[in-house]
């Protein structure tokens, strides 16, 4: 999708939102702030972490009312604008909430939190609710491709969780034999007298 | 004259609790009117004001076994400091319409109702969960639970380079949790002291011990006047405090953008008089947000008072979340010097 395509997308959006917000000074500074981050070159949240929207920081930085980014967020979440992503800190650190993974992927989450944490190298599977954050993010490939008012009463977004990542027993047994023990001993010892 | 004897546990708790609300100018401030008004001697009664808390406990139960201070007035300035002071305070917006209603549910508590307070309540823990109306007027309500407390503490026994022997020990203490509701600003101010041992207690901490008092005397559902009181936005100010100058200094500042975070804070104990935004290395004031700061608030007659100023967010269950203010004041005060500084964050909102 082309920046002047999604330009007109966001337009068509941010239009609605002030009809639902109101058409004020501060919803429309509060708009254009987000217009303009989300016309940048770089498409990546991780990368561009001005795509990222956290309502108590904007609304500081913008000196504007805290719930009034909220709602503008929603807005533009329930427009699919916006998408909603998971911020897991590191339980040992509380102090300085080291981040271990920013994601809205189920998949990258799990995959994450099964390998060891890069601040304090213990694994955190069973990691509580107290570390993980919600944030919004400006999300393109999830973006509509054009815009359409259907898009307002769509069913609202599932977010990652532990329990909604943990696939399914049969899932499981199939990774099991897919990345366990018989795969690395049939797989990897076959493939290397193979390369020989 | 009724004898004021009491045992070594019982002193030793009412110097802990002397030093843990920071009672010494109160108590010598106490000695002091007394020496003048009996006229003793310094042999009689000791003033000084770097007298070690056990000396001034010793003092005062001998000024009151001599009647040169009733028990009345010893009693009443314990009482009197648990109501403002050296305790964190959660703020919440009481809702524009039914704030009245909130006001009534706080006059009705259920469960134990609190007597006047005797010098036992201070030197023996509470055997259960009691309230009591200290205020009650058409625009201000305030009430005292006060409540025993019980959390462990880790001690480091023995520690050798191949081996440390930790103990935990459930630790017990008195607990008054203040909460005090105005109908003129609008605000909820629900005052609980820190703990006395152990490592400072976080945000959620604190929250969850507020809905445990409360939870003795008021319901705390998600029907409740508990769940209809609102976030106070204390984040919102904070732009505005930082550009003030006048009756505010700042001292530690925790900025963050986008791709940074950083903290930064004067060195030292905190002191007025220095303020972090003259550091030629603050240059946060525009493009960054922050989930707290600290600084010295001054108030109108000339006090200066050091708060920490904390946007905090608490997970109640899977889905849900609550935001609230929590100041931390470090010091005794009084009741109108913590108003003056709430009502000076609301200013700038």
């Amino acid at each position: 999708m082309s920046s002047i395509e999604y330009a007109t997308i966001y337009d068509h959006a941010a239009a609605v939102v002030k009809s639902q917000c109101g058409s004020t000074p501060e919803v429309s500074q509060i708009l254009d702030d987000f217009r303009r981050r989300a016309l940048g070159d770089e498409k990546d949240p991780l990368e561009n972490r001005e795509l990222i929207i956290e309502p108590m920081h904007d609304a500081q930085i913008l000196e504007v009312p805290t719930q009034l980014v909220e709602k503008v967020a929603a807005e533009l979440h329930r427009l699919n604008i916006l998408h909603i992503w998971v911020r897991a800190t590191c339980p040992a650190n509380n102090d300085d909430e080291l981040t271990v993974i920013e994601t809205d992927s189920p998949k990258a989450f799990r995959e994450m939190l099964a390998l060891s944490c890069p601040h304090c190298g213990q694994l955190h599977e069973d990691i509580d609710w107290d570390h993980l954050k919600r944030f919004y993010a400006i999300h393109f490939e999830s973006a509509p491709d054009k815009f359409k008012f259907s898009n307002y009463f769509r069913k609202a977004q599932s977010l990652p969780s532990v329990a909604s990542v943990r696939p399914p027993l049969l899932s499981r047994i199939g990774m099991w034999f897919r990345e366990g023990p018989l795969s690395r001993f049939f797989g990897e010892g076959l493939s290397h007298r193979l390369k020989r | 004259m009724a004898t004021f004897s009491l045992s070594d546990e019982q002193k030793t708790r009412l110097e802990h609790f002397m030093k843990h609300r920071r009672l010494n100018d109160e108590a010598v401030t106490l000695l002091k009117k007394a020496k003048d008004t009996h006229q003793l001697k310094s042999t009689d009664l000791r003033t000084a004001k770097n007298l070690t808390y056990l000396n001034v406990t010793e003092n005062l139960i001998k000024a009151v076994n001599q009647g040169w201070i009733a028990l009345a007035d010893l009693v009443k300035m314990l009482d009197d400091s648990e109501f403002s002071g050296k305790q964190h305070v959660c703020l919440f917006k009481l809702p524009d319409a039914g704030a009245k209603k909130i006001l009534d549910a706080l006059r009705t508590p259920s469960g134990s109702t609190g007597s006047i307070p005797k010098i036992t309540d201070f030197i023996s823990l509470p055997t259960g969960s009691t309230v009591r109306i200290l205020r009650d007027t058409k625009d201000e309500v305030a009430v005292k639970i006060v409540t025993r407390r019980s959390y462990w503490v880790t001690n480091l026994l023995e520690q050798k380079p191949d081996r440390e022997v930790l103990e935990r020990l459930r630790h017990e203490e008195r607990a008054a949790v203040i909460v005090k509701a105005t109908l003129n600003n609008k605000m909820l101010q629900c005052r609980v002291p820190p703990r006395e041992k152990g490592p400072q207690e976080t945000g959620k901490a604190v929250y969850e011990f507020l809905v445990k008092a409360l939870e003795g005397h008021y319901p705390v559902d998600p029907q409740s006047w508990f769940d209809k009181v609102g976030q106070f936005p204390i984040s919102d100010a904070f732009p505005k405090i930082l550009k003030n100058k006048t009756d505010f200094e700042l001292w530690h500042d925790t900025p963050e953008d986008k791709t940074t975070r950083t903290r930064m804070s004067k060195r030292g104990r905190p002191k007025s008089g220095t303020d972090l935004r003259n550091e030629k290395n603050w240059q946060f004031e525009k493009g960054y947000s922050r989930t707290n700061i600290r600084g010295f608030w001054k108030t109108a007659v000339g006090m200066e008072l050091y708060v920490h100023m904390n946007a905090d967010r608490v997970r109640l269950n899977q889905s849900q979340t609550r935001n609230f203010a929590r100041l931390v004041v470090t010091q005794l005060c009084t009741d109108g010097d913590l108003d003056h500084v709430v009502d000076r964050i609301r200013d700038h909102l």
